[in-house]
């Protein structure tokens, strides 16, 4: 099988915990976000903090945290861990921020 | 609400913005407008909107300037530390616009005022260092039927839209519980807090005086970093 790749825009948080914004997770033609997210936090460890346990994600237990908004062309997603994503994707994490 | 000849030479400028004119001066001497809290980005909104001609604003912000507060928060002066925030914001807002009326609330919000406080704004500034705060006002605001403008903040990004629910999404479709892990303290340079202080102050502007495309269902995304706008569909207008 061929593995493509998925591109993740990380921002806010999670860029200052990966230590980069930018970052490129394997992916099948079709994949669930939560094995992509999974994969992220095996690569960027830190992540965990903010995305949760790599085995819960792998194994779609529990849910995204509150405030996760996914963005693919421009557009939210459901931030959910079934939700279906593609090899050649570009998606945007996008912590909500309460700045003020 | 009708305008003095004073107030056609101050606002002379905006006057001939297309769509605006008179009718939306009028409109902003009507309304009244909570900001909470008056810190880095609420000031540059309260600022933004006292030159506009906003007729009332009330200021929702507790505790005294600090000096940390005074690498962005513009309505704080030195010889304002130690002393009493919501002061230091009237004396300045009277300063450029002496017609303004202020009523000034040393409070933060909370689930227990929040009711109170939104009821007497037309429109609500979501402007808080808190997801209490913001869930406590957005909750309020969707009780009583208001739009809030809610704008954010982190090191050199910043997000921006209204939440008018049913028109828009709930904010607690975004946040249904306060994120874990999130700080009070987080980095940030006052000049970000000013670029999406006076793109709020605008949206306030025209959702008040009905002109223009606010940002229903729509969110601003700024990245000061890279210099990157973008606007994320939130839902289908």
């Amino acid at each position: 099988m061929n593995v493509d790749k998925i591109h993740l825009k990380l921002t806010a948080q999670l860029e200052r915990a990966a230590g980069t914004g930018e970052a490129e997770v394997d992916c099948e033609s079709k994949q669930s976000l939560g094995i992509i997210l999974a994969r992220l936090t095996k690569i960027y460890p830190e992540t965990t903090a903010i995305l949760g346990q790599t085995c819960q994600l792998e194994l779609s237990q529990g849910a995204l945290p509150p405030g996760l908004l996914v963005i693919r062309d421009s557009t939210v997603i459901p931030a959910r861990l079934e939700t279906t994503v593609s090899a050649g994707d570009r998606l945007t994490l996008m912590l909500m921020i309460s700045g003020g | 609400m009708e305008l003095s000849d004073e107030e056609r030479e101050i606002y002379s400028w905006q006057l001939d913005v297309r769509d605006f004119g008179e009718a939306g001066q009028r409109k902003l001497k009507g309304a009244s407008v909570l900001i909470s809290r008056v810190g880095g980005l609420g000031s540059l909104v309260a600022y933004e909107l006292a030159a506009a001609g906003i007729g009332r604003l009330i200021l929702a912000h507790a505790g005294n300037v600090q000096l940390p507060d005074l690498n962005r928060q513009l309505l704080m002066t030195h010889d304002a530390v130690g002393k009493s925030r919501i002061e230091s914001a009237t004396r300045r807002l009277k300063e450029l616009n002496p017609r303004l009326e202020i009523v000034s609330v040393p409070e933060n919000i909370c689930r227990e005022n929040a009711d109170q406080i939104v009821s007497m704004a037309d429109c609500v500034v979501d402007a808080a260092p808190m997801f209490q705060e913001r869930l406590a006002m957005n909750d309020a605001a969707e009780r009583q039927g208001k739009p809030v403008v809610e704008a954010a903040m982190y090191e050199l990004e910043a997000s921006l839209t209204i939440i008018h629910p049913p028109q828009t999404l709930r904010f607690r479709e975004f946040v249904p519980e306060v994120p874990p892990g999130w700080q009070r303290r987080f980095p940030v340079f006052g000049a970000v807090s000013g670029t999406v202080g006076c793109l709020a102050a605008m949206e306030v502007i025209k959702l008040v005086a009905n002109f223009g495309e606010p940002l229903m269902n729509r969110m601003l995304r700024v990245d000061l970093r890279s210099m990157q706008f973008d606007i994320i569909q939130l839902r289908a207008n």
